[in-house]
């Protein structure tokens, strides 16, 4: 049969019966034509027929679609959206906002309340993150020493991840019972004599970063504990028995060896930890609502009551892209280790 | 250098034993190799002389003293582990100098040894890259270069080169019987490669059970292998072993009779056996030579060619059967019906339990 005459019917010879791809069965009509050995050197594809080739790169596309719709839809178009409410005068509150550029951002620098947030925002982030990482790594090397006894590590284990089986709520109810001026720890604490009075802790302007603080270290560093105590366990044994012929003592072995095996996972995870911690919201917002007197304002808090107290949205979305902007720059970092890696 | 003494030396891990009252003397600068299957207790015993494993029972000495309750840096060793354990955050010159960092040696003196080392061992380019950068072959030297380093009385090698492909291997080999010949030490290689124990070793310890089978040159446990393990441990291919019964012993000459048939005559040792009783003959494989009238018999079933050597298989009726090893054109070929031949310097003999009693060579 001449190459080219006849079409219609050779196309229809091709859909009867159906080609089985090595992918899946192709009941369509759309064919590939130009498999079929009668036809000779490929001709041109008419329009609409999709060749092999192109549906095989599109199927990636296909698989991920879903999850970037989402993404799309719930992160992607509410991340734009709030740029651009930054920008207009009173966004959402007043119909077709102006656009302001940067003024909001110049109100927002201009409020003390926002720079006391900055600054608790920092403490808080800073200092839950390096005491993470010590009772984190403290904690993993105890579990991961043969000094302690077998049975001991397994109930320590369980103690240990405790923190991280409860959500903020919870976390934030069971601290202020027990930072309560008449609760356990002020009891305990005066039966020490540590303190000779009822210490308000998250009522005072003096203690109530520091309580919170402390509440967020408690709740965060099982995280650190079990990411460290992998990596202690994939440390090979070997490397400490070398260490140990060449002459290292136990410090020397946990500085030598153990140190550096395990910068790359601390140096991930409190990267990790120092963006989420600089969004904590839930457990500042129940403990002490960014009280007393803006003491524990933090960056979520403010972004907060711009928004749903003050209905100053466009203030609340320079806010927030503030946050943005800084947990964006501690993210570029990570990224750039992980690719180092 | 050291010597080192193994006294009755036991360990136990939990309640199985695994090293059962060893003892043998290594004399200064000797190279010894301890030798056996898998799970035999060489490693373990290695790491007990290293400080790395405590010791339950008997004596370690190095040099004279005994240092059961020594850590391992207070032993004066050095060990090449299987795995190289190379720190893979430094260079190799900061692998090579970590013992004299530790040791606060001075910064002079630090750097001629790791230079020497690095000579000794053809390290001179790779000193500033990271064990990732490198390959087996120079990652083992790099571990082999922390040794020296140390100048320590023992050198201890546990399996150094399994990791490494066969060609590799043979170089390595080489190179570390030239070291050894070079610095002198006194080394103990813990391997379960025969060949590599053959080949490098003054004295070879072989190993089953953790119990020492032998501990003796190359040589004797050759030709005198004290049992039936250490005879088929000891040589590749194996040594053949034919059950027979004593027929006779008279003049000086033990006549064995094979189950299969034919008879062979060996020179009687010390105490000779009952005639009646059961032995087994061992022939090695370079020891059979094919004869018109020899007493072995059987078919040719596989053929191996080796380019220089041939090992044909012969497969005797109801019997085991015979590996030879002839010369590499030797025209055997499956089906083949083959007669060999022994000269009596080639048959070991051993009794019912696998003890030697009399045979190989003179």
């Amino acid at each position: 049969m001449a190459a080219g005459s006849r079409p219609a019917a050779i196309r229809q010879n091709l859909s009867r019966p159906p080609r089985r791809t090595g992918f899946r069965q192709d009941k369509s009509r759309m064919s590939l034509a130009h498999e079929h050995p009668a036809m000779g050197p490929r001709k041109a594809r008419p329009a609409g027929r999709v060749s092999y080739q192109t549906k095989m790169r599109l199927v990636p596309f296909a698989y991920v679609a879903p999850a970037m719709a989402l993404f799309a839809l719930l992160m992607l178009y509410p991340m734009v959206a709030v740029l651009r409410y930054s920008l207009q005068d009173r966004a959402i509150t007043k119909k077709n906002a102006a656009f302001v550029g940067l003024d909001n951002y110049q109100t927002i620098f201009s409020d003390p309340v926002f720079w006391q947030a900055v600054g608790n925002t920092l403490y808080f982030t800073v200092v839950s993150v390096v005491f993470h990482l010590l009772i984190g790594l403290g904690f993993a090397l105890m579990l991961n020493s043969d000094r302690v006894n077998p049975t001991l590590r397994s109930v320590l284990r369980v103690l240990y991840i405790l923190p991280w089986l409860f959500t903020a709520v919870i976390i934030a109810i069971i601290w202020r019972l027990l930072l309560d001026p008449e609760g356990v720890i002020n009891g305990v604490l005066m039966s020490l004599h540590i303190v000779d009075f009822k210490v308000e802790w998250f009522s005072s302007p003096n203690t109530a970063l520091h309580a919170l603080t402390f509440v967020n270290i408690w709740a965060g560093y099982p995280l650190y504990m079990v990411s460290l105590l992998a990596g202690l366990q994939g440390i090979s044994r070997d490397l400490y028995e070398a260490a140990g012929i060449d002459g290292a003592n136990a410090w020397q072995k946990f500085r030598y060896v153990t140190i550096p095996q395990l910068t790359p996972i601390m140096l991930s995870i409190a990267m990790l930890d120092f963006i989420w911690t600089m969004q904590v919201f839930a457990l500042v917002w129940m403990t002490t609502g960014g009280g007393p007197i803006y003491a524990t304002e933090v960056l979520s808090t403010y972004t907060y009551k711009q928004a749903f107290s003050q209905y100053q949205f466009s203030l609340a979305s320079a806010s927030a892209v503030c946050i943005l902007i800084l947990s964006l720059g501690v993210t570029y970092f990570y990224i750039k280790h992980q690719k180092a890696r | 250098m050291a010597s080192v003494g193994l006294r009755a030396v036991v360990k136990s891990f939990g309640q199985v034993r695994v090293i059962e009252g060893v003892s043998f003397e290594i004399g200064d600068g000797e190279f010894v190799v301890l030798v056996g299957p898998s799970g035999c207790g060489k490693s373990t015993l290695l790491r007990m002389i290293a400080g790395l494993e405590a010791i339950n029972g008997g004596e370690v000495l190095i040099d004279g003293e005994v240092v059961n309750d020594l850590s391992p840096k207070e032993r004066n060793i050095a060990m090449v582990f299987q795995n190289y354990a190379l720190y893979p955050h430094m260079t190799v010159r900061e692998n090579l100098g970590f013992s004299l960092k530790l040791a606060r040696a001075p910064r002079a003196e630090a750097a001629a040894k790791i230079q020497r080392a690095a000579d000794i061992l053809g390290l001179g380019d790779l000193l500033e890259r990271k064990p990732r950068e490198l390959s087996g072959g120079q990652r083992q030297r790099v571990a082999m270069g922390r040794a020296i380093v140390r100048d320590p009385a023992v050198f201890l090698f546990d399996e150094p080169l399994s990791n490494l492909d066969a060609a590799l291997r043979v170089q390595m080999r080489v190179e570390l019987a030239e070291l050894h010949r070079r610095l002198g030490a006194t080394m103990i290689y813990v391997t379960h490669d025969q060949v590599e124990a053959m080949t490098m070793a003054q004295k070879i310890a072989v190993l089953n059970k953790g119990r020492v089978e032998q501990f003796a040159t190359p040589a004797e446990l050759y030709n005198r292998p004290c049992n039936l393990f250490v005879a088929r441990f000891i040589g590749s291919p194996q040594m053949n072993i034919l059950p027979g019964r004593v027929a006779s012993v008279r003049d000086g000459k033990v006549a064995v009779s094979l189950a299969g048939g034919g008879e062979i005559a060996v020179a009687s040792g010390e105490n000779p056996p009952q005639p009646g009783s059961p032995v087994q003959v061992g022939i090695r494989p370079e020891a059979l030579t094919p004869a018109e009238g020899g007493i072995l018999s059987g078919a040719v079933r596989i053929v191996e060619y080796l380019g220089g050597l041939t090992l044909v298989h012969v497969a005797r009726d109801g019997e085991e059967p015979v590996v030879a090893q002839l010369p590499g054109n030797f025209p055997a070929r499956v089906g083949d019906v083959v007669r060999f031949e022994t000269a009596a310097a080639g048959i070991h003999l051993f009794d019912a339990d696998g003890r030697r009693m009399a045979g190989g060579p003179p």
